[in-house]
């Protein structure tokens, strides 16, 4: 036998597990410790067959609320909020067991896996649901047997098909669930949005490349964006963010450029993206380079080409864009060339000696550009993001003592050069590269390939694109097999927040407009009316079928029964009519075979019991014989 | 249910999707356990099995019986009401019956149907109680309350017919032998510890002592009016033939022999249930 209250303690237990983890790791201390410690002491009084006395727990929930309480301030209210739920959740488990009790147990696990959600927006959120779902579905039904006795033990069949049962309910909900949540209204403008911006992780690049700043660069793994498009040569992966084109002291900051300088496009192939940015605290808005538009969110162009955000958002947002893969922005009109050519406070003089070298009379952006290129591969630099060169000389350490940097010093060096040669540049922040995920079809943009190139200007065709970091020795990215097993787990996750976290209102209507439209416009073609026609022909043949197998005998005594009927009044007309019972029909027709089968008959269903296999195939050899002679 | 209206309020106002999940789980669970509950209470039909001896004001043990007439679903923790007494079924699997008991009292003497069985379940989730009304095909005679009273008669010696030997049934008198319950019996004479080991409630029957016949005529029995005469006449068939002997009923022209059987009593108790009621 199993005893119902064993099943719900345990159950119970789980139940309040699963509503704390998901919120553990944002729980203040107190909290966090608190609900393992009340679990503990629960399983000792469980064991003990004891509880804590209600007139102890509602002071002690009264005082831990006012402690907890303390620190409520409209900042903090999330925080406040998840505590006191994991709290009273560990107060419960405490207390007496019974049906109330049980109950506010599994509402405040809910609501602690639904506080979970305003921190946390990852995919494993609905593993926890569907959890929760299952164990409160069986919870809420076993809770039902203990109200009704609490005493109550079920065989092990019993309970093997209150589970079964308790299980469907789960299971055929989950449908409806996806049905409710296209459907549940959704508002244009969340009344307090505030409550979810403390949670998603942010990430951003620097808009100041400050070269010789640091020993190492630390290669962050997190992820930037996920761009959906065709895959692309990976020379062409160039995602464009900011530009940076002048000095703050030594260091390379953006600063206001004039607007009336419109740049147009050069020639090349058109690439259109849809971008999912994870949540960042900057403004830009990355494409592959060059981006020529975007779309699906607010933003703002440059006279360089780089696209802000209007509007502060840390929610995660999606746009489209388009680009053209080209190592040319051309500009329309002249630049403000003098600003172009700003040089950094500091500058060594052997950068200046090779400036000089560079600039000399008579030779064309090109040109230069090529010469720039050579000293870079004379001086075999190679790329490396440790033991990097530090302090106010750390361009000239790079390119003439340690000559090993990362792109900030190969870019930064590379544009100051090109000033120093007289050709105007500047630097270019983004991201270089991208792991293609082939199962979803899209690019994943991490934060270790943050990026700087140079963009120099030649009046004959705009602003170039030169790489400088491509000129060193071992610059090349890592394509692991791990990282190919992380994609599977990152095509998940982009999903879940296609599918379900950046779901809105636009897209709620965008869903119904194209589901109305589609249904307006349904054109079938000509010859499709015959399969449609075939097709509800057998269908309704099934539901015939179907139907006429429920309407019909059930059992297989039934069934016999009304065979036997059938031929029997084929024979003795006379006796057809209601009201008679088979021993009565017996008596009535007078013959042996009705008799006989009357007795079979009668001696098993008659007393509860089924017909055996040697009485069955008695049965239908009558049958048989009444159907062959039916006269 | 408040839960689910304030989580959809905080989903509305955060925007938060995984908030809206929430909350269609909760809604898309609810309506699930709805239609569950729904169905289980459905496919159910009630059989009650009354004794043959069924006495107006008089409390009596039913039978009934549940069939969960659904093919694959059981139907779990099951209440049937008939007229306010309750038979609990904690599981009722598919195709089969299950029995309980129920106590019922008929007001009035004749031929009774019996008001519809509600069937009530708090499956799946004790948060509502569903029921349905069930008929309960059938009709049962419920004899008239049988009125005690006393009369030379029952002691005194007979006017005519023969003394028998002592062999029916009585209270008074040695335990002769248990037989089933079948409602004429006084509660008292239930005897619980066999009851318990089968099926149908057992009695303990006494022996009493045996009389002479006597043909009663409803016009002469004692009462003031025919439902008091009625009962007397119940009274005196029980106790007579109880007691050994023979009874007969003249119905307006109508005489039925006298007799001591068990279906003869019965015969004359029915008569007095139905009469004037034709």
């Amino acid at each position: 036998m199993v005893r119902i209250k064993g099943i719900l303690t345990g159950l119970t237990v789980c139940i309040a597990v699963i509503g704390y983890l998901p919120l553990q790791p944002y729980l203040d201390p107190f909290p966090r410790w608190f609900f393992p410690a009340a679990l503990l002491l629960a399983f000792y009084l469980d064991k003990r067959g004891s509880e804590l006395p209600e007139r102890l727990l509602t002071p002690l929930s009264i005082v831990l609320f006012l402690y907890l309480g303390a620190g409520f301030s409209l900042n903090s209210i999330m925080q406040v909020t998840a505590d006191l739920l994991v709290v009273f959740l560990g107060i419960r488990l405490l207390g007496e067991r019974s049906g109330r009790n049980y109950l506010q147990v599994f509402g405040l696990a809910l609501f602690c896996l639904a506080a979970s959600s305003l921190y946390n927006l990852s995919a494993l959120f609905i593993v926890y649901l569907l959890l929760l779902m299952l164990l409160l579905a069986v919870s809420l039904v076993v809770l039902t047997f203990h109200s009704h006795d609490p005493a109550i033990a079920l065989s092990r069949p019993e309970a093997k098909k209150v589970l079964a049962v308790s299980c469907l309910m789960p299971v055929a909900s989950l449908p409806i669930l996806l049905f409710l949540f296209v459907l549940l209204p959704r508002t244009q403008y969340p009344l307090w949005d505030f409550m979810n911006q403390s949670g998603p992780k942010v990430t951003g690049f620097s808009d100041t490349v400050r070269p010789g700043s640091a020993p190492a660069v630390n290669e962050a793994k997190g992820v930037v964006l996920r761009a959906i498009c065709g895959q692309l040569p990976e020379e062409r992966l160039y995602w464009r963010g900011i530009v940076l084109n002048g000095f703050q002291g030594n260091d390379w900051v953006r600063l206001p450029v004039e607007e009336e300088r419109l740049p147009g496009v050069g020639k090349g192939a058109v690439v259109h993206q849809e971008i999912y940015p994870e949540p960042s605290r900057t403004p830009y808005l990355l494409a592959l380079n060059i981006p020529r538009g975007l779309s699906g969110v607010r933003y703002g162009d440059s006279g360089d080409d780089v696209l802000t955000m209007q509007g502060r958002s840390e929610k995660r947002i999606k746009y489209e864009a388009e680009s053209v893969l080209s190592d040319v922005l051309a500009v329309r009109g002249e630049i403000d060339r003098d600003f172009y050519l700003t040089l950094p406070a500091r500058l060594s003089d052997r950068m200046r000696a090779e400036g000089r070298e560079l600039s000399r009379p008579g030779l064309a952006v090109p040109e230069k550009l090529r010469l720039v290129e050579r000293f870079f591969r004379n001086q075999r630099l190679s790329y490396a993001t440790s033991g990097l060169p530090v302090g106010p000389d750390a361009l000239d350490s790079f390119l003439f003592v340690k000559r090993r940097g990362h792109c900030e010093l190969f870019a930064s060096a590379c544009a100051t050069l090109l000033r120093l040669a007289g050709v105007p540049a500047r630097l270019v922040g983004g991201y270089r590269g991208g792991t293609y995920n082939a199962m979803g079809g899209y690019y994943l943009v991490t934060e270790e390939m943050a990026h700087v190139w140079v963009e120099a200007y030649d009046p004959a065709r705009g602003w170039v694109t030169v790489d400088p970091s491509a000129w060193s020795t071992g610059f090349a990215r890592n394509q692991g097999v791990a990282r190919q097993l992380r994609m599977y787990a990152d095509a998940l996750g982009f999903y879940w927040n296609k599918a379900v976290i950046t779901y809105d209102l636009q897209k709620q209507i965008a869903l119904f407009t194209a589901a109305g439209s589609k249904a307006r416009n349904l054109r079938l073609p000509a010859g499709f009316w015959k399969p449609l026609a075939g097709g509800a022909a057998a269908l309704g043949l099934l539901a015939a079928l179907v139907a006429l197998q429920a309407a019909g005998p059930k059992s297989r005594e039934e069934k016999v029964l009304r065979r036997f009927l059938r031929v029997l009044y084929r024979r003795y007309p006379a006796a057809a009519g209601e009201g008679r019972g088979l021993f009565e029909l017996a008596e009535e027709v007078g013959d042996p075979l009705v008799k006989e089968f009357a007795a079979i008959y009668g001696n098993a269903v008659y007393h509860d019991r089924r017909l055996l296999p040697a009485e069955t195939v008695r049965l239908q050899e009558i049958i048989r014989t009444f159907r062959q002679h039916p006269s | 249910m408040a839960s689910t209206l304030l989580l959809g309020v905080a989903a509305v106002n955060t925007g938060n999707n995984l908030l809206f999940l929430v909350v269609s789980a909760m809604l898309g669970f609810m309506a699930v356990s709805g239609l569950l509950g729904w169905m289980n209470i459905r496919g159910l039909s009630v059989r009650v099995r009354l004794p043959d001896e069924v006495y107006a004001g008089t409390q009596t043990l039913a039978s009934i019986g549940i069939e969960n007439r659904k093919r694959v679903l059981p139907s779990f923790l099951v209440t049937a009401t008939l007229s306010g007494s309750p038979a609990s079924f904690i599981m009722l699997d598919p195709r089969v019956q299950q029995t309980g008991s129920v106590l019922l009292t008929f007001s009035r003497r004749g031929l009774q149907t019996l008001p519809a069985a509600r069937i009530s379940s708090p499956f799946p989730v004790n948060f509502f109680v569903r029921f349905r009304m069930v008929e309960v095909t059938g009709s049962y005679p419920v004899f008239p309350a049988p009125r005690p009273f006393s009369a030379p008669l029952l002691g005194g010696k007979p006017d005519a017919g023969q003394a028998r030997a002592a062999s029916g049934k009585g209270y008074e008198g040695d335990l002769a032998k248990i037989s089933d319950y079948t409602g004429a019996e006084s509660l008292k004479q239930i005897h619980w510890r066999l009851s318990a080991k089968h099926e149908v409630f057992k009695v303990k029957e006494m022996t009493a002592t045996s009389q002479e016949p006597v043909l009663l005529e409803i016009d002469q029995l004692p009462g003031g009016d025919l439902e008091e005469r009625l009962s007397s006449g119940t009274y005196l068939v029980n106790r007579l033939i109880k007691s050994g002997r023979p009874v007969g009923l003249k119905v307006g022209d109508r005489v039925i022999a006298p007799g001591t059987t068990r279906m003869h009593r019965l015969k004359l108790l029915g008569e007095l249930a139905v009469y004037g009621q034709d």
